[in-house]
């Protein structure tokens, strides 16, 4: 079957589910659920030559130098829920959004066989979703969220949202609260795009495990975790490294380990706490990444959430920032005219990713009913460096600031 | 002038809370053969919200919650339990659901559908107003306990 056929299978199939889902009720009768999600959105952006992603899974955008698109926000989902028994259930999730080769082909977000031999434990296996995102479990149900988007500064540099794997939880009272703890070991599944050519670094083989203990209680919740991913495949960039391995160059073969993801390890330990009393909301969070690689720089990330609500709307003020360590690194090839493209190369490979950016965003939710929220939000970017915004050949040398305009719809249904 | 009263009045509209009525006297009910004599205030939060799924006997908690279209009780039972509007628990479980983590609480269209599923249900846990319980419940916490 072609792609293109797939595609329209698939997207069939998510039409025909949301149809049945908007006319299903749920029973304690019946076995199965259907239900759904989805974000209309615009963005549009200011400065020129920084593109506006919400994360490094989307191609360019377009979202930049005063023109806008729909593409950054809007998505659609359907999920498929099936009791097998007391103890055993099925839980089907596809979605389609922009993605890393700027199409909206549908995917399995996670598709996976739940066990729950204990109404305190529970077992999974399958595609599940990587739950690395305090505060927001998924970064794809915008109705789920109080701003339009989770703050890309400190969500959208993870390159995966899912992986092939187990998992385990287990939930116990704690005094009037309950305290959970998860853990999860899989093989990752996500790609990021690599160049405007539409190459992506592809996840897929690299085992991944972690865990967190989560406090979930009134008004307060808090979470700490840890993940940790040995990475497969090397950045799509053969060439440039077949060079620096194989072309005799001194300093070469040393630059390539230096700026390789192959058999690497990488580390993600977030920690955040969230406060919600009344009308009040708040969150707190912050993360530290880990790197064995000079290609995929570390940076410590944070932000700040607040919201007030008042009758049917919300406003809402966020922060956000990430940071790299200074550094300065040196590609160690010697200054030979004829290796100039490769210098060049290297020095791209050691600025791409690093971070060096704040948000400041104020905006409002408005919830229609409770099942529609509009939001819209107004932000101001600075900053020199941005793993998640994308630098076209417009983009200024330096440092740089933009303002961002946004306004969605989400519903579930 | 006009138009920019009109604009105010929208304004002010949109930030009264919806829906205000006089307060029901709401009670959570269990089967009649559950073990269970009473359950907290905590107890029955942490059970709506998906954070525990067994009743303090040990048996499998199944919560039920009426539908918006059934009245004021559903919105009355979050604002009173947990201060919060039905679409700040709408996102809540938006959250773990599409997440895959936990299924909210089952949807009843009336009273008479909650009297009946825990009836029927040994680990059923519902509400309801005071006035509408009989015997095939038995009432377990009061909306104004502590």
């Amino acid at each position: 079957m072609s792609a293109i056929l797939k595609t329209r299978v698939v997207l069939a199939a998510l039409c025909l589910a949301i149809g049945v889902a908007v006319r299903a009720d749920d029973s304690l009768d019946r076995p199965w659920r259907l239900a759904g999600f989805g974000t209309l959105g615009g963005t549009w952006a200011s400065a020129d030559g920084i593109e506006y992603r919400r994360d490094v899974t989307q191609a360019p955008t377009g979202v930049a130098g005063g023109a806008g698109a729909a593409n950054v926000d809007t998505r659609i989902g359907v999920q498929f829920n099936y009791q097998l028994g007391a103890d055993w259930e099925a839980v089907v999730q596809a979605l389609s959004r922009y993605r890393y080769d700027g199409s909206w082909r549908p995917e399995l977000s996670w598709g996976f066989l739940s066990y729950s031999p204990d109404a305190a434990l529970t077992l999974r296996g399958g595609r599940l979703g990587l739950d690395v995102y305090p505060l927001a479990d998924s970064t794809n149900i915008g109705y789920s969220y109080l701003p339009v988007r989770p703050a890309p500064d400190y969500y959208g540099g993870i390159p995966m949202q899912s992986l092939n794997g187990l998992d385990v939880s287990y939930i116990r009272p704690l005094v009037a609260d309950a305290l959970k703890f998860k853990a999860y070991a899989g093989l990752a599944v996500g790609k990021a795009t690599a160049d405007a050519k539409g190459a992506a670094f592809d996840l897929a083989d690299s085992p991944i495990v972690g865990a967190y203990l989560e406090y979930q209680g009134e008004p307060w919740t808090a979470r700490l975790g840890y993940t940790q991913i040995r990475v497969a495949h090397d950045l799509p960039f053969h060439d440039f490294y077949d060079a620096l391995r194989n072309g005799g160059i001194p300093g070469g073969p040393e630059l390539a380990e230096r700026l390789s993801v192959e058999g690497k390890h990488f580390g993600y330990l977030s920690v955040s706490l969230g406060y919600q009393q009344g009308a009040l909301q708040a969150q707190l969070a912050g993360s530290h990444f880990r790197s064995d690689s000079e290609v995929l720089p570390p940076y410590y990330a944070g932000f700040a959430l607040l919201g007030y609500r008042l009758g049917a709307l919300t406003p809402y003020l966020l922060l956000s920032g990430a940071r790299s360590p200074d550094s300065h690194p040196v590609s160690g090839l010697p200054p030979w005219p004829m290796l100039a493209p490769l210098e060049n190369t290297a020095g791209k490979m050691f600025e791409a990713n690093l971070n060096n950016l704040q948000t400041v965003a104020l905006g409002t939710r408005w919830d229609l009913s409770s099942y529609i929220a509009i939001k819209l939000q107004a932000e101001r970017i600075h900053g020199a460096h941005s793993i998640v915004l994308w630098s076209n050949d417009a983009a200024p040398v330096g440092a740089f600031k933009t303002t961002v305009l946004s306004a969605v719809l989400d519903f579930v249904f | 002038m006009a138009v920019i009263r009109l604009a105010a009045l929208c304004f002010l509209c949109l930030l009264w809370p919806a829906g205000r009525a006089w307060a029901l006297d709401l009670v959570v009910v269990v089967n009649p053969s559950c073990a269970v004599a009473r359950l907290t205030r905590d107890d029955v939060i942490n059970l709506y919200m998906g954070r525990l799924r067994k009743l303090p006997d040990g048996t499998a908690a199944r919560p039920i919650d009426l539908s918006t279209s059934s009245g004021q009780e559903k919105q009355q039972f979050y604002q009173r339990l947990l201060s919060r509007d039905l679409s700040e628990v709408r996102a809540y479980w938006a959250r773990l659901t599409f997440s895959g983590q936990a299924s909210p609480p089952v949807q009843a269209a009336t009273t008479e559908e909650v009297l009946s599923l825990v009836h029927r249900n040994p680990g059923a846990i519902g509400y309801v107003e005071r006035s509408r319980s009989d015997a095939r419940v038995r009432i377990v916490f009061e909306l104004g306990d502590k």
